[in-house]
């Protein structure tokens, strides 16, 4: 048996280069220091995702776009498909998981200043497939076409409606038309399965190859305690692999848990029950609350006034979104802001923010 | 002197002018002569022996025009001479006096009531676009021309004995009604008054009874869908309430009992009705659909319904008990006895909502009429209520136990559906009641041999959530051993790496 491997492994080398591949993975060295355990948190984010294409690509064999069917698919495919609830719930799941674990990644990057030059552009792809998860959340949770998500998706979809002059353009390009209707499913499905996922691959593609290209980032603490001596480290092949791996199993254990347990989410942040069917007729529920990702954002906008200091132009939705934007394009650029001495100004928003994030978040949920 | 002096102005500034006017009236003084064609001096005779007439008014109070021998100052455009008085212009030649309570007190008629013209103007009459060829309703349409006669006079055409065919001169008129409104318009309503007790009434010479004007109201008739209206459903009990809930109005007539004999009209019906599961149904949910006075009684046919329509009468919304009940044995039962159908035990004005207390009534032989049930009823009464309650109690338990599961995240929808289709035969067992049939209440809850009963549903969705329950033990059990499976591996994988790294940090 073990000769037949390794006649199959020397097969696909001759065809492939395996050594090289290999040769890659043992020369890329790992840092390692008290900060190590952040690093982790990437390669789960990856791990994340490939559980979501896999448990996306099962469901997209039953589940069908359309007002009509869409909620009867998803209940078909819980109800009756073998393990069709198993898959749900882990694709919802991990829909969760995965925006924490790349927040914590952010956030790490961030405090361990791991963005400064030449890692510009690992810092900019990382962001924006942040935000691609963001819009994976927004246009997966209309999919099942229930209640809860028909009407949070007519709230969301207002959202830019304050922009202003094009608000309305955006509002009707995602909607595909005035309202919530069977074209906005058709387009959020496009989104979550074709355009969203090739974008990430593109992003991905990137960001794994700067990650390569400049190796891990050493906080500068661990460079200045060192004081020119070289850092210890580690070959990511097959080291850093095998404690990645050890990770990528817990969260597997995770993820088989909370499925099995909490098939329908928490009832509390995570929310996967398929209720009643989406009625555009109906009245909107009451205490209706976006996924727990928007929940800052969303009670934000609902603390400020219709206008702020009574001030006719200022009106409070559009200086709510128009802050937003401000502090995700600083996000954005941080890079480029970051100059010579400001970090400990970069510390201290990127603090604020993470407070702000994480206290709204919970008063989103808890306030009515 | 000076008090000669203030009761002589007073009498030139307000009694003179009348006292001339009706002394010298230039116009009927040419219209009353025999040579005047008859379109001219018709109106002349009429007027001379009305109401206006004997209150001093003239013809130009009305036409405009002077009170002149001299055609062309009598008819002169100039001096506000209108001629025959437009119908959308009435309201407003009419209003000038009727609608000013100074002025009417001035005619000596301070205790009519004004404000007719006004109300008119925001009635359905007022308020209908003129059609050519058609004359809109107008103040003359009902009171007449010129020979004005008070309501209480008989010669009135709005005396209350007249007031039917006077609305009916138009309402009974399909062409002029069609003009003004729908092709389905109703045009029977008078046929159908004259049949009801209030027409026969009339027609004896009783003008206590209720005409159109007692229920539509007179000036402000509004449309029946306006909730302004006495007789929109929110507003019938109250306009039937203002006759029928007066003792003094309703004193001398009468109602026979079920033995033959008369008993005096009871006045609590109104009370009663607001009691009931109909007037919540239509004040508390809204429902305008549900019976009020005239959906049992008629409207303009009102009449009492007999003892035994009254199952016909309830048929008419509640369909499937009358189809049960009406061929079944205890109808004829209560038919022989005199008792009134449906009404032996919902009651009649104050009916409550059924429900199975009123089952378990008739079980302890209670009716609400007074009707003794025999002892066969009794029984079976008994059983419906024992077999009904069983059926309740098993969807309670399976419900609980449904949502247990639920709770635990499990998909339940077919339960669910079992659970609907058993409260679907916890209430179509509800109603089966009305056949009084053992054999067809026994098919609702136990089932027959083509069609499941609630009881088989209730099973089918308890055995559902049993299969939940062992469904989420299997995915407990199989989340273990994908855990242990897991843990393994996690172990494995922190073993090789140590002895891995410690193999590397060993010298040489």
């Amino acid at each position: 048996m073990a000769q037949r491997l390794k006649g199959l492994i020397q097969w696909l080398d001759e065809r492939v280069g395996l050594g090289d591949i290999r040769a890659l993975g043992t020369h890329k060295q790992v840092p390692i220091h008290r900060h190590s355990i952040w690093y982790y948190f990437g390669g789960t984010t990856l791990f994340l995702f490939g559980v979501q294409a896999i448990t996306g690509i099962l469901l997209t064999l039953y589940y069908r776009p359309s007002p009509e069917e869409a909620y009867e698919s998803v209940r078909f495919i819980t109800g009756e498909v073998e393990f069709g609830w198993l898959i749900r719930a882990i694709h919802g799941w991990t829909a969760n998981l995965i925006i924490l674990v790349a927040m914590i990644h952010l956030f790490s990057v961030l405090f361990l200043r791991a963005y400064r030059k030449p890692r510009e552009g690992t810092w900019f792809t990382g962001f924006a497939m942040l935000l691609l998860f963001l819009g994976f959340g927004f246009s997966g949770y209309l999919l099942p076409w229930n209640e809860l998500s028909y009407f949070a998706t007519r709230v969301g979809t207002e959202i830019p409606g304050a922009v202003p002059f094009i608000g309305d353009t955006i509002v009707q390009v995602m909607r595909g038309g005035e309202e919530v209707t069977g074209a906005t499913l058709s387009r959020f499905y496009g989104l979550h399965i074709a355009i969203l996922p090739a974008m990430f691959t593109l992003l991905l593609g990137v960001h794994l190859f700067l990650v390569q290209r400049h190796g891990m980032s050493v906080p500068e603490s661990v460079e200045k305690a060192s004081a020119g001596k070289p850092a210890r480290t580690m070959p990511f092949l097959p080291n850093f692999m095998l404690r990645d791996m050890v990770g990528w199993l817990g969260v597997l254990g995770l993820l088989a848990g909370l499925a099995a347990l909490a098939p329908e989410g928490d009832g509390f942040f995570v929310k996967l029950e398929l209720g009643e069917k989406a009625d555009l007729f109906g009245a909107t529920p009451a205490g209706l609350r976006p996924e727990w990702y928007f929940l800052a954002m969303f009670y934000s906008l609902k603390l400020l006034p219709g206008h702020i200091f009574g001030i006719d132009w200022l009106v409070g939705e559009q200086v709510g979104v128009l802050c937003f934007t401000l502090v995700g394009a600083a996000f954005f650029f941080l890079p480029l802001i970051d100059r010579g001495k400001r970090f400990l100004l970069v510390r201290v928003a990127g603090s604020l923010v993470l407070v702000w994030l994480i206290v709204f978040t919970i008063l989103g949920r808890v306030m009515k | 002197m000076r008090t000669s002096g203030v009761v002589l102005a007073l009498w030139l500034t307000f009694l003179f002018p009348v006292v001339v006017r009706a002394e010298s009236n230039g116009c009927i003084g040419c219209h009353i002569d025999d040579t005047m064609e008859e379109r001219a001096r018709i109106p002349a005779e009429r007027f001379k022996d009305g109401v206006h007439a004997k209150a001093g008014l003239g013809c130009i109070d009305c036409h405009g025009g002077r009170n002149s021998d001299e055609f062309m100052q009598a008819h002169s455009r100039k001096n506000g001479f209108r001629g025959k008085i437009k119908s959308a212009d009435q309201p407003e030649v009419c209003g000038n006096c009727h609608d000013d309570p100074s002025r009417m007190a001035g005619f000596g008629a301070a205790d009519l009531a004004t404000g007719q013209a006004d109300r008119f103007n925001r009635s359905v009459h007022g308020s209908i676009s003129p059609v050519e060829g058609f004359e809109t309703p107008a103040c003359t349409s009902c009171h007449g021309t010129h020979g004005f006669a008070a309501p209480s006079d008989e010669s009135s055409p709005v005396h209350p004995a007249r007031v039917p065919e006077t609305c009916a001169r138009c309402h009974s008129d399909l062409t002029y009604m069609r003009a003004f409104t729908s092709a389905r318009v109703r045009v029977d309503q008078l046929i159908e008054y004259r049949t009801s007790i209030h027409g026969q009434r009339l027609a004896k010479g009783d003008e206590k009874v209720a005409v159109c004007s007692s229920c539509h109201a007179d000036h402000l008739i509004l449309p029946a869908s306006d909730s302004r209206s006495s007789v929109h459903p929110l507003n019938v009990a109250e306009t039937c309430g203002r006759c029928h809930s007066d003792p003094e109005q309703m004193k001398g007539y009468e109602i026979s009992a079920p033995d033959g004999t008369s008993l005096p009209l009871p006045t609590d019906q109104q009370s009663r009705y607001t009691e009931s599961v109909h007037y919540a149904a239509m004040t508390e949910n809204g429902d305008l659909s549900a019976p009020t006075c005239n959906d049992c009684h008629g409207n303009h046919g009102a009449t009492p319904p007999e003892v035994r329509a009254v199952a016909t009468v309830c048929a008419q919304c509640h369909s499937r008990p009358a189809e049960l009940f009406t061929p079944s044995e205890i109808r004829k039962d209560l038919d022989t006895a005199g008792f009134p159908e449906c009404a032996t035990c919902h009651g009649h004005h104050r009916i409550v909502p059924p429900g199975d207390a009123l089952l378990a009534g008739i079980a302890r032989g209670e009716t609400v009429a007074g009707w003794t049930p025999l002892p066969a009823y009794r029984a079976d009464a008994q059983g419906f209520l024992d077999g009904i309650l069983g059926l309740k109690a098993r969807i309670d338990a399976v419900e609980e136990t449904v949502a247990a599961a639920e709770n635990y995240g499990m998909d339940l929808t077919k339960a669910r559906l079992e659970l609907t289709r058993a409260r679907d035969h916890l209430i179509r067992a509800r109603v089966m009641v009305h056949a009084f049939d053992p054999a067809q209440m026994m098919a609702e809850l136990q089932g027959t041999r083509e069609e499941p009963g609630g009881l088989i549903y209730a099973e089918r969705a308890q055995n559902l959530a049993e299969l939940a329950f062992g469904e989420r033990a299997y995915r407990r059990k199989g989340m273990g051993f994908a855990l242990a499976i897991i843990a393994c591996l996690m172990v494995a994988l922190i073993m090789k790496i140590r002895r891995m790294e410690s193999r590397k940090a060993q010298p040489g």
